[in-house]
């Protein structure tokens, strides 16, 4: 049974916790863990007994926060016992109460009606929270660190290729040394080791930063110190500060940690300070190290070696823009003299909080503006049910106003009543939105950034108090103003149910069902351009063939295998172990996977090249590959051969791959085997042997550029991925592949093993996060809209079943009513989808940055969503329309 | 004199028989009425609350709750106080049903 459910249950209590909170302070205090008990216990009994829990739990929620609040109000005056009646001194405040007792007390006599629109409403309401909590945690929200509108982040940009790149180290020591608007400059870069000497192998991400870097971020650490300037030397480095997790995971939270060596990267390095938990800078960092540049990285003539991220803090006072100024002087000073060899170089500094979250934000209000569409198709819902329920008590209202109640009084009440249904809905889509955030957070496979960051707090309250109080407002205004136009001599005369309001009502409803229509279509539009984007992205060919293969990860210390020849002959050995296992069809190893994340990269020249009048050098992304890489990831050797155990030779003729794309721009008319290729000016020229297809490396919605691969053993990188294929499920081969790596080495960490296609998932991950989202919301819409259309249409054959019933007492054919029934009914969908298809038209292109393949206008989608709204509103029309039909004409007569 | 609200009278006598936490009040008026009075825990609490206040009721030390019982929660005893209040009602009611007899009304009752 549905309402058994524990999560069901679990969230009907921390509902009822929160509506206690309407309770003041005090009385909290004293008695909020008894009533919370008390409901408890009383949930616990009828649920033993078989009786309803959720009504029972939305009544008992209504009742906590319209006493918490009356009390609220008591506890003004300290007024002992007898009866509160004397309280009220204000008559504005005395009507205020009445009005919503009488409120409460109407739906309490109406419970179905009340469960159902509040349920719709917590939907709605609750949607709206959570993404609010996204957007207010991930954008609105400052960066946790003290004063962080202070903290830019400086790039170095490339127009020419479109790039943003990272800093060298000469050009961030010309920063620290010329800026007059920093307080603090900070740089850091990646690093990544083995940590070895307390069990298996593991291996560690983490930071290298210069000194000041926490000065500048203005953290301190928890525990211990951070780092001090002199060990930002060479020899004096090897300390390390640790994150509150890896500290947690790894030394069991030992606060004797602090003096500790451990052993990174075959050195020992003592640990100095751990990090506050809140701190994750870079977010993956589960250590930092002093960053130490040696003098090979200060030497001047690297500064083609961009790899820092470097932070700064303005001084006080000193705004961004003119911070821009100063690193635009700057810009003019450096260019000329180091930059000269490509146009328009310059500096670019980045609010943090913009490099942060700079590309989530058209996703998260396109979500949001999604969720807001379906609000206002719940507040359509809502008001066409309280508008159907008001014409039922047409007479009722008249009789109050008759009997002096007022207009006003009249309109109080219709007000008070869809206030205190969107209030409880607004406390009961808390919890929905808590659940919904869980959802989110689980879906969202690190798409979104600072999401941990993300929590329900005083502005996501505020918010949905206010969205809950401007929704009772909006929904309730029109059954507010029927009120107000109730004329009790018509209603009284007429009987009550053939009066003018009705038809006004009606007219009132089907506009409603236009406007909820028309929102339904815009928000189908949005979601079915996405998945037609998603799905397009799933059909681009990246060149490559992830199924059946597996990719591990291996970062080599730099102590056991020193240089290029040491690294090529463990790879060697560990492709050769790996070979023998058993299931395995192919190895291969490469430094940057496609679809990973990683893409060094470095200029190069290709034969007959025009230096004189091109710019500068082409930029390409260089990989080293072992023999057999092309084979095992399926892609294409469209020429030539590939490398052999040969061309790893340290001594052998320098040989290269390169892909189409290459061969297309430099040499389109000439045969590309034998060309040659150089990555310096004094050589060696690598000769091309082979060409492969082009793949998608950093995005599959984006060319990828040159890709250029030369053979292990004339290069290496401290990373490798190994990449192995099998027949079947590749998971299988990570059992085999660990045993590979250990027989060679078994103080070797192996990480990041996992099937190539995971890679392959995560790249189209933000995609999918957002079709799904986007098709609940949509979902959502349309279920709602075709109840409210099936709504209205109910009522208005119920109206129309003495009329029906004359006619068809008259001969008339059952088939010809029916159809002109539903030919009618179906006239406000009509309207709705001609509107909401324009409403589509003018808004759908600001989601265009999110579209991939897809045009925003797609006239497909449109025509296919417009044909499903128009099913929809057909269908909910005729079921109420036959069943009319379908009524024995006597009955039909006598029916009042 | 003021007269007690019938929720207030159902919460004293519930105490008569002897100190009880809020969940046992609500559970013993409900029985007591035939589930006519209902009591949530926000109006039994402000009840509560009030007869505090007034000195009708007290709360039970935590050191003198009954062995073996739910000593999280907050007992509550009926005070001289209560009891003069709860039988000045019931003298109020006994006197309507005198006058109330005298005009006949109880008679078809069988008493």
């Amino acid at each position: 049974m549905s309402q058994q459910h524990p999560a069901a249950i679990t969230w009907l209590q921390n509902t009822y916790r929160l509506t206690l909170r309407s309770f003041p302070p005090g009385f909290q205090d004293r008695y909020g863990r008894d009533m919370y008990e008390a409901f408890i216990d009383s949930l616990r009994q009828r649920r033993a007994t078989g009786k309803s829990v959720i009504v029972f739990s939305l009544l008992a929620c209504g009742e906590a926060l319209v006493q918490g609040l009356q009390e609220r109000w008591a506890w003004r005056e300290v007024h002992p016992l007898a009866s509160s009646r004397h309280s009220w001194e204000f008559p504005a405040v005395r009507n205020l109460i009445n009005d919503v007792r009488y409120a409460v007390r109407g739906l309490f006599r109406t419970p179905g009606f009340a469960v159902v629109a509040i349920l719709t409403l917590a939907l709605g309401i609750g949607a709206n929270s959570a993404i609010f909590s996204v957007l207010n945690g991930v954008v609105m929200k400052p960066l946790p660190y003290p004063d962080s509108d202070e903290l830019v982040m400086l790039w170095h940009w490339y127009p020419e290729v479109d790039m943003q790149a990272s800093v060298s180290v000469p050009a961030f020591q010309d920063y620290q040394e010329m800026n007059r608007v920093f307080s603090g400059i900070a740089a850091m870069g990646g690093l990544a080791g083995n940590l070895t000497g307390a069990g298996e192998p593991v291996r560690v991400q983490g930071a290298l930063v210069t000194a000041d870097f926490f000065r500048v971020l203005t953290v301190e650490a928890a525990l211990g110190r951070t780092f001090a300037p002199e060990e930002d030397v060479a020899g004096a480095d090897q300390v390390l500060v640790l994150s509150d997790r890896f500290w947690h995971r790894q030394f069991g939270g030992d606060p004797g940690i602090i003096g500790r060596e451990i052993q990174f990267n075959d050195l020992p390095h003592t640990v100095v300070g751990v990090m506050p938990p809140d701190f994750g800078y870079p977010s993956a960092a589960e250590l930092w190290r002093p960053a130490a540049f040696t003098a090979a990285q200060t030497d001047p003539r690297n500064r083609g070696r961009e790899f820092l991220a470097v932070i700064a803090r303005t001084k006080p006072g000193v705004t961004f823009e003119q911070a821009e100024a100063d690193m635009a002087s700057i810009t003019a000073i450096l260019e000329p003299e180091h930059y000269s060899w490509t146009t328009g170089w310059r500096v670019s500094p980045m609010r943090m909080i913009d490099n942060a979250i700079g590309g989530i934000r058209p996703m998260l209000w396109t979500l949001f503006a999604a969720v807001v569409a379906v609000l206002l198709i719940t507040c359509v819902n809502v008001a066409n049910l309280l508008l159907a329920r008001a014409a039922s008590r047409d007479r009722e209202v008249a009789v109050r106003v008759a009997l002096g109640g007022g207009r006003l009084g009249a309109i109080r009440h219709a007000l008070a009543e869809s206030i205190v249904l969107s209030v409880i809905g607004g406390v009961v889509g808390l919890g929905v939105a808590s659940v919904m955030l869980k959802v989110l957070v689980a879906l969202n496979a690190g798409t979104i950034p600072r999401i941990a960051e993300v929590s329900m707090d005083v502005r996501v309250l505020a918010f949905t108090f206010a969205v809950a109080l401007g929704t009772g407002i909006l929904f309730g205004a029109l059954p507010a103003l029927r009120a107000a136009r109730a004329n009790p001599r018509d209603a009284l005369a007429a009987g009550g149910v053939k009066s003018s309001l009705g038809h006004k009502s009606l007219r009132a409803q089907r506009t409603l069902v236009v406007a909820e229509v028309a929102l339904a279509l815009m928000l189908l539009v949005g979601a079915g351009l996405m998945v037609r984007s998603f799905d397009r992205l799933l059909d681009v060919d990246p060149g490559f063939e992830p199924d059946n293969v597996l990719a591990l990860d291996l970062t080599l210390s730099s102590t056991t295998y020193p240089g290029t020849p040491e690294r090529a002959r463990f790879i060697q050995r560990v492709l050769g172990e790996m070979e023998r296992q058993p299931g395995i069809n192919s190895v291969a190893a490469i430094d940057a996977l496609p679809l990973s994340g990683r893409n060094p990269s470095s200029s190069f020249g290709p034969e007959g090249y025009d230096y004189d009048n091109a710019p500068g050098l082409p930029q390409s992304a260089r990989r080293i590959v072992s023999p057999g890489y092309f084979e095992t990831v399926g892609i294409n050797l469209i020429r030539g051969r590939d490398f052999t155990e040969h061309d790893m030779a340290v001594d052998a003729p320098p040989v290269i791959i390169v892909d189409q794309h290459t061969v297309t721009d430099f040499w389109p008319d000439d045969e590309p085997l034998g060309k040659w290729i150089a990555f310096d000016q004094d050589g060696p020229y690598y000769s091309v042997v082979g060409v492969v297809g082009d793949i998608r490396h950093q995005r599959l919605d984006q060319q990828s550029r040159y890709h250029i691969y030369t053979p292990l053993g004339h290069q290496s990188a401290a990373t490798m991925t190994f990449v192995l294929r099998g027949r079947g499920d590749p998971a299988l081969l990570s059992a085999p592949a660990r045993q590979a790596v250990k027989a060679v080495d078994p103080s070797q960490a192996v990480f990041g093993l996992q099937p190539m296609t995971q890679y392959k998932e995560r790249a189209t991950a933000p995609q999918r996060f957002n079709a799904i989202l986007l098709l609940v919301f949509a979902g959502v819409a349309l279920v709602l809209a075709a109840v409210g259309v099936y709504g209205v249409m109910s009522y208005a054959m119920s109206r129309r079943t003495q009329e029906i019933g004359i006619r068809m007492a008259l001969g008339a054919e059952g088939g010809t009513v029916l159809r002109q029934l539903v030919g009618r009914g179906v006239v406000p969908a009509i309207v709705g989808v001609g509107i909401g298809l324009a409403g589509a038209v003018l808004t759908t292109r600001f989601m265009a940055s999110l579209l991939f393949g897809v045009s925003p206008t797609d006239p497909l989608i449109m025509a296919a969503v417009a044909i499903v709204l128009l099913a929809v509103g057909v269908a909910a029309c005729y079921v109420p329309a036959r069943r009319a039909t379908r009524i024995d004409p006597m009955e039909a007569l006598r029916y009042e | 004199m003021t007269t007690l609200k019938p929720e207030v009278f159902h919460i004293l006598l519930a105490l008569m028989d002897g100190e009880r936490h809020g969940y046992a009040i609500m559970n013993d008026v409900a029985q007591r009425t035939g589930g006519e009075i209902k009591l949530l825990p926000g109006v039994l609490y402000r009840h509560l609350h009030r007869l505090l206040d007034g000195g009708l009721i007290d709360e039970l030390d935590r050191r003198s709750i009954p062995e073996g019982t739910d000593e999280r929660r907050r007992y509550y005893r009926v005070t001289d106080g209560g009891v003069a209040a709860a039988r000045a009602e019931t003298l109020r009611m006994a006197k309507l049903v005198e006058v109330a007899k005298g005009k006949d009304l109880l008679a078809d009752l069988g008493s």
